[in-house]
């Protein structure tokens, strides 16, 4: 209990309005030296206490490596070569293995989008979480399995004390997903980061597993960044959404506010999608071209060979030459494109 | 539509394929993986086959392109039973009927430039000599939405949707008839999947092709098929025109799938309640009505006893109170 308590005294004392996780202007390139290539430029990002931040993008925006930048788990090839990352006031960048391994157990979680890749086969699924308990938070071997059975009942796991002494292969892909929620939410971290959690289940069990993250979150007061290519389904449970293109934020702000009135081009093109909407002759609402190449462009808006308004807007010229800054445009929603003009103050309430 | 129709091109009658269970715990025992499933397709009909992981509808598929041989039933393609075919027939079938798998990156061999992983198929079959094939190829790229410079390209150059594209345009360069997609976006980005779906829609009237689409999705079946077949336990539970099903779904487990997909309105929810739990394991399947134990509407009678199917009618329900 002492831990709870201690918990609670940290979360309680620390300044609110300090965010719990800062990006600035994070620049990451991946390759050999010299010939390295960005994969992100000047990304921002700030997820708040108890907050619930959705990213999303297209695979190979940079979503994943925005979070792993934050944990500084990225892969060797790729390496932090500009920004800022603060966690609760601590410079990420700054720490040393020792601080970094308390950081990884005890503040951040991360989940991830193949939960049976995660799980020793050979191991019983309850030991491996009681693994985690035993070496961050000293429990012993009988107190650490007690804990097991009881987070296995919490993340919603049928006979936890009878699933706790099975094998991987015994659980289907949305258990084996509580299972590392199970683990994740084992050191009661402050922050839990969920790359792509439901993209490798069935429909159904993507709801499901949806909601017990949100429960989890808001019963916690933990903050939740869920990092997603599908836009329709994470918003309707994030605070805050920041849709991320080509290694940079293009519209960031509230999720109601995004879903119901996207600004970027792009945003609304991702909506359509997530809907499977249907344009005036009756075919799917596609992007066009893929992501791929905007990493190519040295200049102008990134988006721009795939928008619609580019070609055809007054601001074509700067879509081409210059790249447009992540301005605002009503309150704290804000996007990165020409054609947004901001609101006049007295629209806002 | 009417199983007995001379108008099906495909049709499947009581196939039951059953796998020897995995581990060593339950050593000797089968899990019924299709128990008794009967379709038709009709000629240039989308059939949609829906259901969670592990029902049985990647099996069909399998069954339906002869990769896997039905224990028993009868599986008919173009009026020639598929099950004893060998040796030349056999080859004709595979130019008859094609597959598309779920992963583009696993289905193109990652040290082959596309051009010859397109070609594979035409040397594989001995059509054409060398220069053909390649014309033959690059058309085949154009269809697909891609320009020549993809003949040249290895798969790790490409993004997921333009390699789902290469793995359609091989699927149909030999001109099949049926073309069986097994969870053909599930891998794809949101956007990405939008563009691979109009491309199929365009494909088919095209080449007024036949299509099963088997997706755990049903916004994607929604928009892409004619009927739809829901499976649940190695079982169909529901056939209906999709947009019956979608306005008037007869089996609980159909409604509780349209709930959990938050098909319209992404609201968590509403989509929550709908379905609880997971299936239950096909080795042993729930005695009388499979989906009794997850059903808000079970009664007694639904554990005792096993709900009839017309797979003939044109909308049909496994369930004692459809």
């Amino acid at each position: 209990m002492s831990v709870v308590v201690s918990l609670a005294e940290r979360r309680a004392t620390a300044a609110p309005a300090e965010p719990l996780l800062a990006i600035e202007d994070l620049h990451v390139a991946i390759g050999p030296p010299g010939r390295a290539a960005p994969v992100i430029e000047g990304m921002n990002l700030e997820i708040r206490r108890s907050e619930i931040v959705a990213l999303v993008g297209e695979s190979g925006s940079g979503k994943s490596l925005t979070a792993l930048s934050a944990t500084r788990l990225l892969p060797r090839a790729a390496e932090i070569t500009r920004g800022r990352i603060r966690f609760d006031g601590e410079d990420v960048l700054a720490m040393g293995p020792r601080a970094l391994d308390g950081l990884r157990g005890n503040r951040i979680g991360m989940i991830f989008q193949q939960p049976q890749a995660m799980l020793d086969p050979t191991c019983r699924v309850g030991d491996q979480v009681a693994e985690s308990l035993r070496q961050h938070r000293g429990l012993s071997r009988e107190a650490a399995g007690a804990r097991v059975v009881e987070l296995f009942r919490e993340v919603g796991i049928p006979a936890p004390e009878a699933r706790a002494r099975d094998f991987p292969y015994a659980f289907s892909g949305g258990m084996a997903q509580r299972v590392m929620i199970a683990a994740a939410l084992s050191a009661d971290p402050d922050l839990l980061i969920a790359d792509e959690p439901t993209t490798a289940l069935d429909v159904t069990v993507q709801a499901q597993i949806l909601r017990l993250l949100h429960e989890q979150c808001r019963q916690r007061r933990m903050s939740l960044l869920l990092i997603s290519h599908d836009l329709g389904i994470v918003a309707a449970l994030a605070d805050r959404v920041a849709v991320m293109y080509a290694g940079r934020v293009i519209e960031e702000g509230p999720a109601r506010a995004i879903l119901s009135a996207p600004r970027h081009p792009y945003t609304r093109a991702l909506i359509e999608c997530s809907l499977l909407k249907r344009d005036a002759g009756g075919r799917l609402v596609a992007l066009p071209g893929s992501a791929i190449s905007a990493r190519e462009l040295s200049h102008g808006c990134r988006f721009q060979p795939r928008c619609a308004i580019a070609a055809e807007s007054p601001h074509n010229h700067d879509c081409c030459s210059n790249e447009p800054a992540l301005a605002c445009c009503h309150g704290s929603h804000k996007a990165r494109c020409w054609a947004v003009k901001p609101e006049p103050e007295e629209a806002q309430q | 539509m009417n199983a007995q129709s001379p108008a099906a091109f495909l049709d499947a009658r009581d196939m039951v394929k059953t796998y020897p269970a995995p581990g060593w715990l339950t050593r000797g025992r089968r899990v019924n993986s299709v128990d008794h499933v009967t379709l038709s397709i009709a000629k240039g009909e989308v059939l949609g086959l829906v259901g969670e992981s592990g029902c049985g509808k990647s099996t069909v598929a399998r069954l339906l392109v002869r990769m896997d041989r039905a224990d028993s039933g009868l599986i008919r393609i173009g009026g020639t039973e598929i099950g004893t075919l060998a040796g030349a027939d056999l080859q004709a079938l595979r130019r008859k009927v094609q597959l598309v798998f779920q992963d583009p990156f696993g289905a193109l061999d990652p040290r082959m430039r596309l051009g010859e992983s397109l070609e594979a198929p035409l040397r594989a079959h001995g059509i054409g000599d060398r220069g053909q094939r390649r014309t033959v190829a690059l058309d085949m790229l154009r269809e697909v939405g891609l320009d020549q410079s993809f003949y040249d390209r290895l798969p790790r150059e490409c993004s997921g949707g333009q390699l789902q594209r290469v793995v359609i345009a091989r699927a149909l360069i030999l001109k099949p008839e049926l073309l069986v997609c097994d969870e053909p976006t599930s891998a794809l980005d949101a956007s990405l999947r939008s563009q691979v779906l109009n491309l199929l829609i365009d494909l088919k009237h095209r080449f007024g092709l036949t299509l099963l689409m088997i997706s755990h999705d049903l916004r994607v079946v929604r928009e892409l098929c004619d009927r739809i077949a829901v499976m649940y336990l190695g079982e169909i539970v529901e056939i209906a025109p999709a947009a019956e099903l979608f306005a008037a779904p007869r089996h609980p487990y159909t409604r509780a799938l349209i709930a959990a997909s938050m098909l319209d309105n992404p609201d968590l929810s509403a989509a929550g309640a709908a379905l609880r739990g997971e299936p239950p394991s096909p080795l042993n399947p729930p005695s009388g009505c499979r989906f009794h134990g997850r059903c808000p509407q079970a009664e007694a009678l639904c554990s005792q006893s096993h709900p009839s199917f017309d797979p003939a009618a044109a909308h049909a329900a496994r369930c004692h109170f459809a």
